[in-house]
């Protein structure tokens, strides 16, 4: 048995003079914030008491705000989070036959005052309040939020108060609670490439369960690259019949659908990217020449950071043809609310192999310096981007790009504009053009690699030694990387009420996955990813070593769910708490 | 509303030019990239063979059904059949879920594998002197008759041979496929080749250690060694010592029952792999020893950092004579399960001198079990200054950990097996302590597959192999494969071939390692990818320029 002593779980001998606790008992009431991951960042008052109750007596009901049946849509989203929320509760004991059915029932009450928004934007209001009081029969647990997501968020803390006692074999509860929780970040992101791997609609899905257990909010979708294309256009099937590994390999409009409805019966949002001018090759070789350029060239490393090489001819209209084809077919599944454009690592000695491109160079009064080539890429921008809004019904959408020569210190607001791009920061979190972006007012998103891009550390993938961002992140340093605290160390001020505090949405940890595919994909997004989730959720004043007790059993969690988390420590330290510091 | 939805066929085809597999839109008939790899350039196996190994360039469509065993050795039939059924079903496992089998005409009617085994033996084992080679031969005997003759002495070669075999049977689209002539003789470089478990730190399942062992027969590994306690748990239900696992398992599911350890261990036998099970001691030994009085000393002592070199702390008190005993009785189980009698390990590292002074070692072992190896981890009392002292080269052999090469080992007489951490310690590099000095970084496939440290050392003979270790602080069931494949596989190659270490050498492999990583995954062994797919079907666009002088 378990007994807390000073905020630790201490493992003991059965003492017939004491209630006996297990160990998942004894973590739930222990520690300041119970076993809750991301923890709640308004008010939390637990009672620290837990109550048995009955697995076969659980009734989750909702309502809107003005006690009617929530609408059609959010009530649809409302039913696949009550079942989650059940199907959960399932996988705290491992037999059948383990169901408790001793103990009160359990009655859920959800109110959702906006019974009508179903899709998450910048903006939505992803606050909810917990209460969980003991009747005499039963225990109620109410949850009340403005959207459907803050709902489903307050669903997952419930969740997260439940667990099941292996000492009494019963299902108990936390008693007397009173949370307020909304997260201190709007964006909350993780990006998976499926272009250097494919990976199954099924690990898709299984990434975002993960992310939803984590109250993360965003799937960035890296859909294509110079490797593949296993976006399915119904505009141009050429696309991936050419762009595919094989034919069963790809991402059917079936299949979007599929992935986008279940992220948002989740409270996740899908932003896919369509990468170019650069990251472009497989896919393309129907459509004529010139339309891309350098495809596949060699040596490799003159035209491109990783074979295979491919950049779209900025100066060939087919390419805005195709480019708008795609972007319909993306904006008809995923009506998305941001858009990612790519645009990361245009290499101009691929645009200058290219004849074509020079005479047009030169016929355009531009000569062949980088400063010219930076004036191409921002034509293929600006055309790119009118048919972006195009595809978006003539409406501007908010785009965001990774930072690159285009947003380079002097350079960023001469070809971009602050309304309309966000920018993703994947240099060093120490990268001054950090400061320079929020000052000249672009909202950022931070994925530094020094502690978000999560394929560090493996080997160098075509040649010796280890790949350019080692070592391997621990959660640890995922956990500290605080996109405020990486301004003011750049000098911003970030304080309350300033502009600059505005501007930062948020963070997104990285897989490229040039050495990882569904066979390995859980374990390097998990328990890492929940460590981002808490600092862009909480964003908690205290390090990690106050989390850690949470974090082990988080990843607990998560593997009980399914997902093939790695291990962070020897199972000795889970169960001897403070005993293992590093 | 889609006009192409799933088409079955690729629209590409492969071309061989110049000993490479080229992807070309289709002119003709169509050849997919798994047959024109295994047609074009040398044959993807893995490891590859150490002796002749010359192929016919043809290739015949089969049914699973249409295979039929051979036994020419009866005394050891049994065995046989069983290598068999898993032959057949790392076959069966190329058929994608998704697929049925559809040869078409022209398939074989028959296809005989003969197995034939020389040695007399009965009830075979393997220890460091079984002569593992084989013979494959493969040809036609007929129209649409194929037949592969396997000739061994002992039944370790055989099974090594039916795994050779495999190797050369494929997923071609729409059918299995086989090359129609093959003629190979193979030997293993070193006789102990092994992969280091830890079930200690994590609890690793059954079923996690027969997936292992499946991974270490692909790549013609023949020993799992089996670090089964630490001083954080005690998972192994001793019958002499009850006690053990009450008190040092982490829960009542998480412990080994004798009846595992004897499945595990006829489990792997039949895949040519043998279970060294280490009870480390006298260091590394605390939870589960808290049943008798002063066992375990400076047992989950705080500081740790005073008594060991990670928390919890436990080290045997070699003043008490229960300890020997119990040692002795947990041995004796041991012995009896794995029937291993040539070798035995007793740990024997990261004694602390501020929990007690040197001694103890593995005498008792040795007494106990007539063993002629008995495995210790290098340590301070194998340093060259106290080696000779305590321990007898006749004897002891010893497993290096640290960095060093082992030459001093070898020189003063000892046998060795290499794991130097730097290359071979597959849990560095992923936090939890193993983030300073020479466990800093997470060595890739490459880094495991280039070390060749004998290649510099004096005395190769007394080189018994390696280890490539996987210790358990950061790793569970849930990431084991990926920790452990295609690095494991790439030891197994360094261990099995020992090819030459230069560049080319190593360029020609990540092609061949990329196929066998293929086929750990079609085998249910959730593998980390080497590289993009990309890299699979344009295998020499992606590697660095060759650098031409």
């Amino acid at each position: 048995m378990w007994v807390c002593q000073e905020g630790k779980c201490v493992k003991q001998p059965l003492d017939r003079d004491m209630t006996p606790q297990g160990l998942q008992a004894c973590k739930l009431v222990c520690d300041t914030y119970s076993t809750l991951w991301p923890r709640p960042r308004g008010k939390v008052e637990l009672g620290r008491i837990l109550a048995p109750i009955n697995y076969n007596s659980i009734t989750i009901t909702g309502t809107s705000g003005d006690h009617r049946a929530l609408s059609k849509n959010v009530g649809q989203f409302f039913n696949i989070a009550a079942d989650t929320f059940s199907n959960q509760l399932t996988t705290l004991f491992k037999k059948r036959e383990q169901r408790p059915s001793d103990g009160k029932s359990l009655q859920v009450r959800v109110t959702i005052r906006d019974s009508y928004t179903r899709a998450l934007k910048i903006g939505s209001d992803e606050s909810y309040e917990l209460y969980i009081s003991e009747a005499d029969t039963e225990i109620q647990a109410s949850i009340i939020s403005t959207e459907f997501f803050g709902a489903r968020h307050g669903l997952e803390t419930l969740h997260q108060l439940i667990t099941f006692d292996d000492v009494t074999d019963s299902l108990v509860i936390m008693r007397d609670v009173n949370i307020t929780d909304s997260p201190a970040f709007p964006f909350r992101s993780l990006v998976l490439d499926t272009a250097r791997n494919y990976f199954s609609v099924a690990s898709i899905k299984r990434t975002i369960d993960g992310m939803a257990a984590s109250k993360l909010n965003t799937f960035h979708w890296h859909l294509t690259d110079s490797h593949s294309f296993p976006f399915q256009s119904q505009t141009y099937p050429q696309l991936s019949l050419y762009g595919a590994y094989t034919p069963q390999q790809i991402y059917t409009p079936q299949d979007i659908l599929s992935v986008v409805e279940y992220a948002r019966a989740r409270g996740i949002r899908v932003v896919p990217e369509f990468d170019a001018p650069a990251h472009v090759g497989e896919g393309w070789q129907w459509a004529g020449p010139n339309v891309t350029v350098c495809v596949n060239a060699q040596p490799w490393i003159n035209y491109c950071v990783e074979p295979p090489c491919g950049q779209l001819n900025p100066t060939n209209d087919t390419v805005y043809e195709i480019l708008g084809g795609i972007y319909h077919d993306m904006f008809a599944l995923f009506e998305p609310d941001i858009f990612h454009m790519g645009g990361d690592e245009v290499n101009f000695g691929c645009w200058r192999s290219s004849p074509e491109i020079v005479n047009w160079m030169t016929s355009h009064h531009l000569g062949q310096t980088d400063d010219d080539y930076l004036q191409l890429w921002d034509i293929f921008q600006k055309r790119a981007y009118t048919k972006v809004v195009e595809a978006n019904g003539g409406k501007e959408i908010p785009i965001v790009l990774w930072t690159s020569h285009l947003t380079a210190q002097g350079t960023v607001d001469k070809y971009l504009d602050n309304k309309t791009y966000i920018i993703q920061i994947w240099t060093k979190g120490s990268d001054k053009v950090i400061a320079e972006l929020i000052n000249k007012g672009f909202r950022v998103i931070f994925s530094n690699y020094d502690a978000l891009y999560f394929d560090c550390g493996f080997g160098a993938w075509i040649s010796e030694g280890n790949n350019w961002c080692s070592p391997y992140i621990g959660w640890q340093k995922v956990y500290m990387n605080n996109p405020y605290t990486m301004l003011t160390d750049l000098g911003v001020d970030i304080s309350p009420g300033t502009e600059a505090r505005e501007l930062v949405l948020g963070a997104e940890a990285a897989l490229w996955s040039e050495q990882v595919d569904e066979s390995s994909v859980d374990g390097r997004f998990w328990p890492r990813a929940a460590a981002m989730a808490e600092r862009l959720w909480s964003n908690p004043d205290e390090g990690w070593q106050k989390a850690e007790y949470r974090m082990l059993a988080h990843r607990e969690r998560l593997v009980r769910q399914g997902i093939q988390a790695e291990a962070l420590e020897p199972q000795w330290c889970y169960q001897n708490e403070g005993s293992c510091p590093e | 509303p889609c006009a192409v939805c799933r088409v079955a066929d690729s629209l590409w085809t492969w071309a061989c030019e110049a000993q490479h597999c080229v992807r070309r839109e289709p002119r003709g008939d169509r050849i997919s990239l798994a047959t024109c790899r295994m047609m074009c350039g040398a044959v993807p196996l893995w490891p590859r063979p150490t002796g002749v190994a010359d192929f016919g360039l043809q290739s015949v469509p089969f049914r699973l059904l249409v295979l039929r065993l051979e036994v020419r050795s009866s005394q050891v039939r049994r065995l046989l059949e069983q290598a068999f059924d898993v032959f057949r079903g790392n076959l069966e496992s190329l058929v994608p879920d998704s697929s049925t089998e559809d040869p078409g005409g022209r398939s074989l009617s028959e296809f005989v594998v003969s197995v034939e085994v020389y040695s007399a033996d009965r009830d075979p084992l393997l220890t460091l002197g079984t002569n593992e080679s084989y013979l494959l031969v493969v040809r036609h005997t007929g129209a649409g008759k194929l037949r592969a003759d396997v000739r061994a002495q002992t039944f370790f070669g055989a099974r090594h041979g039916l795994e050779t075999l495999s190797q050369l049977v494929w997923w071609d689209d729409s059918t299995l496929r086989v090359l129609t002539s093959a003629h190979i003789r193979d030997a293993p470089s070193f006789p102990h080749r092994g992969v280091l478990l830890d079930t200690g730190r994590n609890f690793l399942p059954l079923r996690a250690l027969r997936a292992a062992v499946d991974g270490l027969a692909a790549s013609k590994l023949n020993a799992l060694h089996w670090h089964i306690s630490d001083s954080h748990s005690f998972p192994f239900d001793s019958p002499h010592v009850p006690s053990m696992v009450r008190h040092g398992a982490y829960s009542p599911d998480e412990t080994y029952s004798t009846r595992d350890v004897a499945d595990l261990v006829a489990y792997a036998r039949v895949r040519g792999v043998r279970i060294l099970v280490e009870v480390d001691a006298p260091a590394h030994a605390g939870n589960g020893w808290q049943w008798g009085r002063n066992l375990s000393l400076c047992l989950n002592r705080q500081p740790w950092n005073v008594f060991c070199e990670e928390p919890p702390c436990g080290q045997l008190n070699p003043d008490s004579e229960r300890v020997y005993s119990v040692l002795g009785n947990l041995y004796l189980d041991l012995v009896y399960l794995t029937n291993v009698t040539d070798m035995f390990h007793v740990g024997g590292d990261e004694v602390n001198l501020h929990c007690w002074a040197i001694e103890l070692g593995g005498q008792i072992a040795h007494q106990e079990l007539m063993a002629n190896a008995v495995v210790l981890w290098s340590s301070q009392i194998t340093s060259s200054h106290y080696a000779h002292m305590y321990l007898e080269p006749r004897v002891y052999v010893i497993q290096t950990w640290s960095a060093s090469s082992g030459q001093e080992l070898l020189q003063a007489g000892y046998r060795v097996i290499l794991s130097h951490r730097d290359v071979w310690n597959l849990g560095c590099g992923f936090g939890f302590g193993n983030i300073h000095g020479a466990c800093a970084a997470v060595a890739s496939w490459q880094t495991v597959y280039q070390h060749r440290p004998w290649s510099e050392l004096e005395l190769r003979a007394l080189v018994l192999g390696g280890e490539a270790c996987l210790w358990g602080e950061t790793v569970d069931e849930h990431s084991l494969d990926a920790r452990l494949w295609p690095r494991a596989s790439a030891f197994g190659e360094r261990m099995w071939t020992d090819p030459e270490g230069d560049d080319l050498t190593l360029r020609e492999a990540h092609g061949r390692l990329a196929v066998q990583r293929e086929r750990l995954v079609a085998r249910g062994i959730r593998a980390d990818a080497l590289w993009p797919q990309w890299c699979d079907q344009n295998p020499d666009d992606c590697l660095e320029p060759l650098e031409t002088s």
